[in-house]
């Protein structure tokens, strides 16, 4: 018996030293890295501390590098990366966002290097990857290796595009140009298409060809598909899994359950913590909803004094002190949204205007007055989402309710333009010059039609 | 049975479970075990630099803000009231020109130019005898608000004074944000006509040229349909006698275009494209005309540090200043300065009265994790045009612009900045500090 215990005695022993020496290793391991903290909101501080004291097996390092990363802590997360990759050295996700952060902290050939990897590690995104490689070298000022990277990841539209705009600046057109158009093939009406084409005609000479590129680059809103887009809103999604945004996302989710009570302590709660301008819109929202307007004007009158006014704060205010019964006050904010800007909410606010004076006051005069500005601010949004039959009903009553305006004859003619109207766009460009002889956009259109303005004649 | 071996039973059993549970213990928690290592070494951009010999004192010169401000620009005039400067502002956030006047007693008084109505952002602002009338008068170019956005929100307009009440006119209006608006006589006709640079939104933007027919109505002509200007400084680039422009480009392209003025303004001016980089991620965000090495003729200095692609920045190890280098015939050669991160304004003095031209410059987004980052630096020149930096401060943090003068009259150039702070960190907060510089010099 006592050979039998010394001989396990022994045996733990050996454990004991075995295991205590794994055990040592383990835990001299390097540690995550500390960023500085003390610079963050306090939600943000707690998680990324409770990441990084909790950081254990090569998936945590993973994380932990996207959750520095998405808080902005670039190099933090660079070095985690770098130890997540050590750790799992046959990653391809580890590889690639190693290679994006790498790219983020402007280390241009290490990242290729990760980017390389993760394409050899069969990353399902490995075109991406070799865009990235592209771009980096672009980044680098090395178009020739760019070109090379791009041409390998021309399954990718942007990528293509780059390509074209490489061939472009080496003065290759028509090759650029034959890009662009299977550019335009995989993604129809992209701002960027348009905008390398007249930059192609002008190169060529053709400053008709290359104004009615532009003109149709004016309207357009979508771009091309980014790879760095996908990985943007990547980052942001981790950014709203913890700390700050977590705990904001929370809140205006609670919002528009319209779980009021709940709802108002847990923005409090955010606001109280750091300012942010969308989740001050939901508590403004949230306010007015269950009746507490002069709560509302006291956080609308904060965003003011903090970020300044614009059209778009102007209106909501009008709204709401309208709700208030303070009909001065709220004339004078929609007023003053209408000066300030020229877009979607001085238009709403123009409408408020012109219905005031319409239909409570009994002003049809200056009701007139606000609806033709009204009137021109729809045909100029109407334009720029390429919606040519509203813009055009609205230019044409614009015109109607203020004939002297020589922006709602420009209007018009745009709207005619739009629609293919020429010869009636011509004479609408002519009647804008008639009355306003420099006005440069209609000079400009008229260019596109190839005629020469009748105040240059 | 052996009674020993019957006594030794539990103590065999525990050890025998002992003996199993170590590697079975350590094999399942193995996962729980945390390195406590020596943190991983993290390699970063450098973000503070040796401090400045010249010991610069800092004077606030608003009360102390309780949140980010937002200046965008900044220009100094002299006092009405003393021999000192005053400072003019543009004020993203009230959306007023504010001019800082320096009392006879040295305290610093906030007034509002633009007392009629507020502006949409009004990103920069120029000091000029508009009219021709005698007094000063003020050029705004409107950015439309600190939102980015495809609407036509920009705008130029010019505070007219009338015997000290200024009206606010509009000077062009329906289109995307403008970034710079600057006046000159182009087609020497006696009055001024204006340069603006539309930086635009998603990607359409222009460069116009607004001609002045004498009574304030403007022609405009669309120089170059492009996205992303940013500045236009005005000057005779070529020494030929009248005035050229160029335009910092920074959006899809990172470029200098120059506009050579022909004789006959604007309206046929020949574009040179003086400066490129492949590198779409530079960060241009400002540019200033200046003599750097005193050869008689202007050259650039560009700021280099705007990094708005994600929420958050990072400041790049290409960041800082470069000095474009006229040599003549429209050919300019590009000189990298100073490497410092999220630089976005500079301004030329001769901070240490050796007779040639340093340079000034603050950061929006340096690398503000670190305690002791820069945000203001001046740039020694050793007379052949090689650069030393030092640093002036370390707060407030995210500066957006900055001009050098003697402020406060004592023989020596100041640093002044404008605080534009709306991201984190949500500390160190600053207005329009003033950096002065001792009247001994370094």
């Amino acid at each position: 018996m006592r050979r039998e215990v010394s001989f396990t005695l022994v045996v733990i022993a050996i454990e004991v030293v075995v295991f205590g020496y794994l055990y040592f290793q383990k835990t001299s391991q390097p540690a995550p890295p500390r960023p500085n903290l003390a610079i963050v909101d306090s939600f943000t501080e707690d998680d990324l501390a409770f990441f990084r004291d909790t950081t254990k097996v090569p998936a945590d390092w993973h994380w932990l590098g996207q959750a520095y990363m998405a808080a902005g802590y670039y190099a933090e997360a660079q070095a985690t990366f770098g130890r997540a990759a050590e750790l799992m050295p046959d990653s391809a996700f580890v590889a690639f966002d190693n290679g994006f952060c790498l790219s983020r902290v402007g280390n241009l050939e290490e990242a290729n290097s990760e980017f390389q990897r993760a394409i050899e590690l069969e990353h399902p995104k490995s075109a991406d990857a070799m865009y990235f490689i592209g771009r980096n070298h672009l980044r680098n000022e090395d178009p020739k290796n760019a070109e090379e990277a791009f041409r390998k990841a021309v399954k990718i539209p942007l990528s293509k595009f780059e390509l074209a705009k490489i061939l472009y600046r080496r003065g290759d057109l028509d090759e650029a140009e034959s890009l662009l158009t299977e550019v335009v093939r995989a993604e129809k009406g992209t701002v960027q298409t348009f905008v390398l084409r007249s930059q192609i005609e002008l190169k060529r000479g053709n400053v008709a060809g290359a104004e009615k590129q532009s003109i149709e680059a004016d309207s357009k809103w979508v771009r091309i598909r980014s790879p760095f887009g996908e990985q943007r809103q990547r980052m942001m999604e981790n950014n709203s899994k913890f700390g700050y945004y977590a705990k904001a996302k929370e809140a205006m989710a609670k919002v528009a359950q319209h779980e009021n009570r709940v709802a108002r302590e847990k923005v409090k709660e955010v606001l109280g913590e750091e300012f942010d301008l969308n989740v001050q819109d939901s508590f403004i929202k949230l306010d007015v909803f269950v009746g507490r307007v002069k709560e509302a004007v006291e956080l609308i009158e904060e965003r003011i004094e903090r970020f300044g006014p614009n059209s778009s704060i102007l209106l909501t205010l009008g709204d709401v002190q309208m709700l208030r019964g303070e009909e001065e006050i709220a004339l004078q904010a929609w007023m003053e949204g209408i000066d300030i800007n020229s877009d979607k909410s001085a238009r709403d606010c123009c409408k408020r205007v012109a219905n005031y004076y319409g239909n409570t006051v009994l002003d049809k005069e200056k009701s007139l007055v606000y609806q033709a500005i009204g009137a021109e601010l729809y045909a100029q949004e109407g334009i720029l989402l390429e919606e040519f039959g509203l813009a055009n009903q609205q230019a044409t009553l614009a015109v109607k309710f203020n004939p002297s305006s020589a922006e709602a004859f420009y209007l018009l003619g745009r709207s005619e333009l739009g629609m293919g109207k020429t010869s009636a766009a011509s004479n609408s460009f002519n009647r804008c010059l008639e009355l306003e002889p420099t006005h440069g956009r209609s000079l400009l259109c008229l260019k596109s039609l190839g005629e020469i303005p009748k105040k240059a004649k | 049975m052996n009674p020993s071996r019957e006594r030794n039973r539990p103590l065999a059993t525990i050890l025998v479970l002992l003996m199993l549970v170590i590697p079975v213990g350590f094999y399942s928690f193995r996962n729980d075990i945390q390195a406590r290592g020596k943190p991983v070494d993290v390699e970063r951009i450098q973000s503070s630099f040796e401090p400045s010999q010249i010991e610069f004192s800092r004077e606030a010169l608003l009360p102390n803000p309780k949140f980010g401000q937002l200046f965008s620009n900044l220009k100094l005039i002299p006092s009405t009231e003393s021999d000192w400067m005053d400072v003019v502002a543009a004020d993203c956030r009230t959306g007023r020109v504010k001019r800082l006047i320096h009392e006879s007693n040295g305290d610093w008084r906030e007034t509002i130019i633009n007392q009629d109505r507020q502006l949409p952002g009004p990103g920069g602002v120029n000091p000029v005898d508009f009219d021709g009338d005698g007094d000063i008068d003020y050029l705004v170019s409107c950015i439309g608000g600190i939102q980015p956005t495809n609407d036509l929100v920009g705008r130029v307009c010019l505070l007219k004074n009338n015997d000290g009440v200024f009206e606010t006119i509009d000077i062009l209006k329906n289109v995307r944000r403008v970034t710079d608006a600057q006046y000159g006589d182009f087609d020497n006709d006696g009055d001024l006509d204006l340069v603006v640079a539309v930086f635009g939104g998603l990607l359409q933007g222009q460069i116009l040229y607004l001609q002045n027919d004498g009574d304030l109505n403007f022609t405009d002509y669309e120089l170059l349909n492009i996205s992303g200007a940013i500045h236009v400084p005005v000057g005779d680039f070529d020494n030929d006698g009248d005035l050229d422009f160029a335009a910092l480009v920074s959006q899809e392209e990172e470029e200098v275009i120059a506009f050579e003025n022909q004789g006959d303004g604007l309206v046929n001016a020949k574009r040179h494209w003086i400066f490129s980089s492949s590198n779409f991620d530079l960060g241009t965000a400002g540019m200033v005309a200046t003599d750097l090495d005193q050869d008689g003729d202007q050259d650039f200095l560009i700021a280099i540090g705007d990094n708005l692609e994600l929420i958050n920045n990072a400041a790049q190890p290409w960041h800082g200043v470069k000095w474009l280098e006229n040599k003549g015939n429209w050919e300019f050669d590009s000189h990298q300065i100073a490497s410092v991160g999220g630089v976005y304004g500079v301004a030329p003095a001769d901070f240490d009265g050796d007779g040639d031209l340093d340079v000034a410059a603050v950061s929006i987004f340096n690398d503000w994790s670190q305690d002791n980052a820069a945000s203001v630096v001046w740039l020694e020149n050793d007379g052949e045009q090689n650069f030393k930096t030092w640093q002036v401060a370390s707060e407030p943090i995210q500066l957006s612009c900055v001009a050098c003068g003697d402020v406060n009259n004592d023989g020596t150039p100041d640093i002044v900045t404008g605080s534009f702070h709306f991201r984190r960190p949500y500390s160190k907060f600053g207005g329009i500090d003033a950096f002065l510089n001792p009247a001994e010099g370094k």
